[in-house]
């Protein structure tokens, strides 16, 4: 499958973008390098009979159906439990965000909050933040 | 261990019957006897073995090159090796009445070697590193023996 | 000095792969069993793992991805989750294995039980986890851990015949009395443990941490082709102490309190105290290798923030993983499992990650997407290959040799 990426025609000849290959299952980072996500699925929209990619789709949601077979069904089921509140799908980075595709995939300086955090901010809010120096870095 | 070992005694079991079978009632036990020997070269090599580290502990103790401490732990790890070895070897059925004798043999030896290393423990729990010479001398023989008797059956 | 300095990262690294509680104990029992009969070996892993550390740290400076990030990039969410399992049970069961052996070397010092110290050993390992600088962390416990030099000066003080030792070494057999089965598996034991995964999972995620840039190529290389090196040495070094002392007097090594025996007979009280700093060195950095390496695996599968450089807050999800991982690993040892049994057993799973490990290294690191001009030249991809064809035939032979030998007993 060929997906049109941001800019196809910075692709040489015979070198298009294969979603498997450039996109899927790689890290999704903030322009400074900081990881993001890894890119779980795509979200695909067909305009004139060609498939276009639009978004990057993130979390155990839009995993799941990837790792097939009783794996998926196994942390669809998870994930439902860890995200009771939210509204079932899976959060999105508009690909109208993504800069560049290479080692990673770099978002553009003035993404904004992505909210593809909830496990994270659970996390924080709950376990880390509660441990005595958590807001200094080690270094 | 011992789901393997009934595993091996029944597959016995059944080579001994048909061996029966064939040679008309002329058993032989050979293959059980066999087992048996080689548990107890295994069982004499490791218990020489528990008494060769204390012999070089004690060895080190007169050198005045260890210390306290850790030769507590070196002959603690010894001599718990040593009983499950000893304990391993005793619960083991001797196939035959002409066994009994080698049993004998090195269930003395077994003994002997237990109440060695209980005598160094001790020891070096009350501080009492210059006697261990005294206390191991006889290690070195001791360990000469389950030797020969590990050498005798293999 | 400065040298020195910039290897601690390799050197920390393969302490984890040589000279961990498995490890010591490992190359004390082959030495005492198999006399010199099996340094080979110990020989091909060493190389193995200077091939693959110099490729994932390459691929970790120039394209900035940690190895896991790899793993699922180009072997898919679900291949890349069976290794996630699988080198995330190697990697717990050893570090409870080093939680213990840290617990161990002070019961050396202390005589009292190791069990007492394993929750103490626990918190302290976090700690340094939490507050204590990255590279702070790698120097303390790396230059620490080469105090095991002392097995180095114990092996010339038992005086050695050498032209015996070297014909033993380039002529190995197996001794009498033992089976080729159980040579074998212990072959492959040491074989697997020189290249156990998670040392690169560290290696290259402590690179990216150490902000690893392509201009660093050259401390990549040092790292990879000093470090490891030093590492081998050491194990080297505990084996033939083993094979000089303890095989003649025909001793089976299962306990700490053996290993360290022939610096105690060499080189007197000084000698053993150093020898139980270096173990309480060796075992605390595997502790904090293989603690980091859980928490840097779950999240580089998943792509979530990590790293110790970072405040806490930042990566929430990588520190929950790590103390998780903690306090998982100090219960199964208070249960009072054997450590040296649980590394031992540990072999089964590095049989499923050893090869989903390194192919996608090898893979990328010929990528020129990813990698330009710094791509794998001939040598490496030689090397590469056919140490991926080694990892393929020890990951299949690894677990009928364990059962047919019941784990080398």
């Amino acid at each position: 499958m060929t997906v049109h990426g941001p800019d196809p025609d910075e692709r040489a000849p015979g070198r298009a973008y294969s979603a498997r290959f450039h996109w899927l299952d790689r890290q999704v980072v903030a322009d400074d390098g900081t990881p993001i996500s890894k890119v779980d699925d795509l979200e695909l929209d067909g305009r004139d009979g060609r498939l276009y990619a639009t978004a990057v789709l993130v979390g155990p949601d839009a995993l799941a159906p990837r790792l097939r077979g009783r794996l998926g069904r196994l942390v669809a089921a998870v994930a439902r439990r860890l995200a009771a509140a939210e509204g079932g799908r899976p959060p999105r980075i508009d690909l109208a965000d993504v800069a560049a595709v290479g080692a990673a995939v770099t978002l553009r300086p003035s993404t904004g909050d992505l909210r593809v955090h909830a496990l994270e901010d659970w996390t924080r809010a709950n376990v880390i933040e509660r441990i005595p120096g958590a807001r200094h870095a080690s270094g | 261990m011992s789901a393997r070992v009934r595993v091996r005694r029944a597959g016995t079991a059944v080579v001994a019957a048909a061996v029966l079978a064939a040679s008309g009632g002329c058993a032989s036990s050979s293959r059980s006897d066999g087992d048996w020997r080689r548990k107890t070269a295994e069982t004499a090599e490791a218990a020489a073995s528990a008494v060769r580290t204390a012999e070089i502990g004690v060895r080190a103790a007169k050198g005045g090159k260890a210390t306290g401490p850790y030769l507590s732990v070196l002959f603690n790890d010894a001599d718990k090796d040593l009983n499950e070895v000893q304990s391993g070897y005793l619960s083991r059925q001797p196939p035959s009445v002409g066994a009994d004798n080698l049993r004998a043999r090195v269930s003395d030896l077994l003994d002997e070697a237990v109440d060695a290393l209980d005598a160094l423990r001790i020891a070096v729990r009350r501080g009492q590193i210059g006697k261990l010479a005294e206390i191991g001398k006889g290690l070195p023989a001791l360990a000469g023996q389950l030797e020969a008797v590990q050498e005798d059956l293999t | 000095m400065k040298r020195l300095l910039a290897v601690t990262l390799g050197i920390l690294t393969a302490i984890g792969g040589f000279v961990d509680i498995g490890d010591l104990v490992a190359s004390s029992l082959v030495g005492a069993r198999f006399g010199f009969a099996l340094v080979w070996m110990l020989a091909v892993g060493l190389v193995g793992i200077c091939v693959y550390a110099e490729m994932a740290g390459r691929v970790a400076a120039v394209a900035g991805r940690p190895t896991f990030d790899l793993v699922r990039e180009r072997l898919g969410p679900r291949i890349g989750l069976a290794n996630l399992a699988a080198s995330l049970l190697v990697t717990l069961l050893t570090l409870a294995a080093e939680l213990a052996g840290v617990a161990l070397a002070v019961e050396l010092l202390s005589s009292v039980p190791y069990l007492l110290w394993v929750p103490a050993v626990t918190l302290l390992v976090w700690l340094v986890i939490w507050r204590v600088r990255f590279e702070t962390m790698e120097r303390i416990f790396g230059l620490l851990g080469l105090v095991l030099i002392v097995f180095v000066v114990a092996v010339f003080r038992l005086d050695p015949s050498w032209g015996d030792v070297l014909h033993q070494v380039t002529h190995p057999a197996v001794p009498q009395g033992e089976g080729v089965p159980t040579y074998l598996y212990y072959a492959i034991a040491l074989f697997a443990s020189a290249m156990t995964p998670y040392e690169v999972f560290f290696f290259s995620s402590g690179g990216i941490e150490e902000k690893w840039k392509p201009k660093d190529l050259a401390t990549v290389r040092v790292n990879a082709f000093l470090g490891f090196p030093l590492g081998g040495l050491l194990a080297l070094s505990i084996m033939a102490a083993a094979a000089l002392l303890l095989h003649p007097a025909g001793v089976s090594v299962d306990h700490l309190s053996q290993v360290v025996l022939p610096t105690s007979v060499a080189l007197g009280k000084f000698g053993l105290g150093l020898a139980l700093i270096g173990v309480f060195a060796a075992t605390f950095g595997a502790s904090l290798e293989t603690a980091l390496s859980s928490g840097y695996t779950v999240a580089q599968y998943f792509g979530w923030r990590w790293g110790k450089t970072a405040a806490p807050r930042t990566a929430s999800r990588f520190h929950l993983v790590v103390i998780v991982a903690l306090l998982a690993c100090s219960a199964l040892i208070l249960t009072g499992l054997d450590p040296v049994k649980v590394t031992e057993y540990s072999l089964v799973f590095a049989a499923v990650a050893l090869p989903l490990t390194y192919l996608p290294i090898l893979v990328v690191a010929n990528d020129p997407e990813y990698m330009g001009e710094h791509a794998n030249g001939r040598l490496a991809n030689t090397l590469g290959t056919v140490y991926l064809v080694i990892v393929l035939v020890i990951s299949v032979a690894a677990l009928p040799l364990m059962l047919a030998t019941k784990a080398g007993q």
